[in-house]
């Protein structure tokens, strides 16, 4: 159950990665991505909600709360990454240090924070998944 | 530190505590469906305010930009829906693994799609995407078999 129900959000997130490169083979990445960015999230909003019509009911506040906390986050983060490349950090450290140092950071996370355990096989893996991430992003 | 190296601590840290708010969101026994609509709810606002910001109000989305964002926004979502489905039956380390590999996917369109050229770096990349697949698949079923 969970395996397949990650395969179908890795593929559905690679697909989703997809449209900033085809933005920018397009010609439009420099002058649209702040365009693509605001009209990307509101699709995803109202693509979203029409997921969840026969199940939506008013959000409690833990799930406001943690929502408004998770896209703080993602848009600080993209943002944090604008600033990284434009003040003096090179392309070929920022991209592989944030794809390979997230996954291990959010292992350690799970680890310390929500006491999860990863066997030897789980663990050989997020090295393995490291290692990919970091030589695919690097330029 | 320069400037750009603190940037980059930031994005580090943003980036974690999305995945720790994943989580948090699960164990707070918060509905994936709903996460899923404030998420994208909440981010649309940030970024029609930033756009609204540098455009003046009512700034206008060409039909292109909207002809792209339409199916990625729509992977997205299923994206996001099917990851926090998802982590409240496996762990974080795993499953936000299972996530980023996905950077492969780009990679592999690519390779067809834009007729990119397969390094040897490329390609081991992509054999070592399968083989944490692998190895991670093989650590679940280990521990279900442990239950």
């Amino acid at each position: 159950m969970w395996f397949r129900l990650m395969l179908v959000a890795m593929t559905a997130n690679g697909f989703a990665l997809l449209g900033a490169k085809v933005l920018a083979e397009a010609g439009l990445g420099v002058r649209y991505s702040s365009h693509y960015l605001a009209a990307w999230y509101g699709c995803g909003f109202l693509l979203a909600l029409a997921m969840s019509a026969r199940r939506v009911s008013r959000p409690y506040l833990r799930e406001t709360v943690i929502g408004a906390g998770m896209a703080l986050m993602s848009f600080l983060g993209q943002a944090c990454l604008v600033g990284a490349v434009s003040n003096g950090a090179p392309g070929y450290v920022v991209y592989p240090v944030i794809a390979g140092a997230t996954i291990f950071l959010v292992a350690l996370a799970g680890r310390l924070i929500f006491r999860e355990r990863v066997g030897p096989y789980g663990i050989a893996g997020i090295g393995c998944g490291i290692a990919a991430v970091v030589i695919l992003s690097l330029p | 530190m320069e400037l750009g190296y603190l940037y980059l601590m930031g994005t580090l840290g943003c980036y974690t505590m999305l995945g720790i708010l994943h989580k948090m969101a699960d164990t707070r026994h918060c509905r994936p469906v709903v996460i899923n609509f404030l998420l994208f709810g909440w981010s649309a606002m940030f970024a029609y305010a930033l756009l609204a910001r540098q455009m003046g109000p009512a700034p206008a989305i060409p039909w292109e930009v909207w002809r792209i964002a339409v199916p990625s926004a729509a992977c997205a979502a299923l994206a996001v829906l099917t990851f926090q489905i998802g982590i409240r039956h496996g762990s974080l380390a795993t499953s936000w693994l299972m996530l980023s590999l996905s950077y492969g996917i780009p990679t592999l369109i690519s390779l067809w799609v834009f007729g990119e050229r397969l390094n040897p770096r490329k390609g081991f990349a992509l054999v070592a995407i399968l083989v944490a697949m692998l190895l991670v698949w093989k650590d679940k079923t280990l521990q279900e078999r442990g239950r």
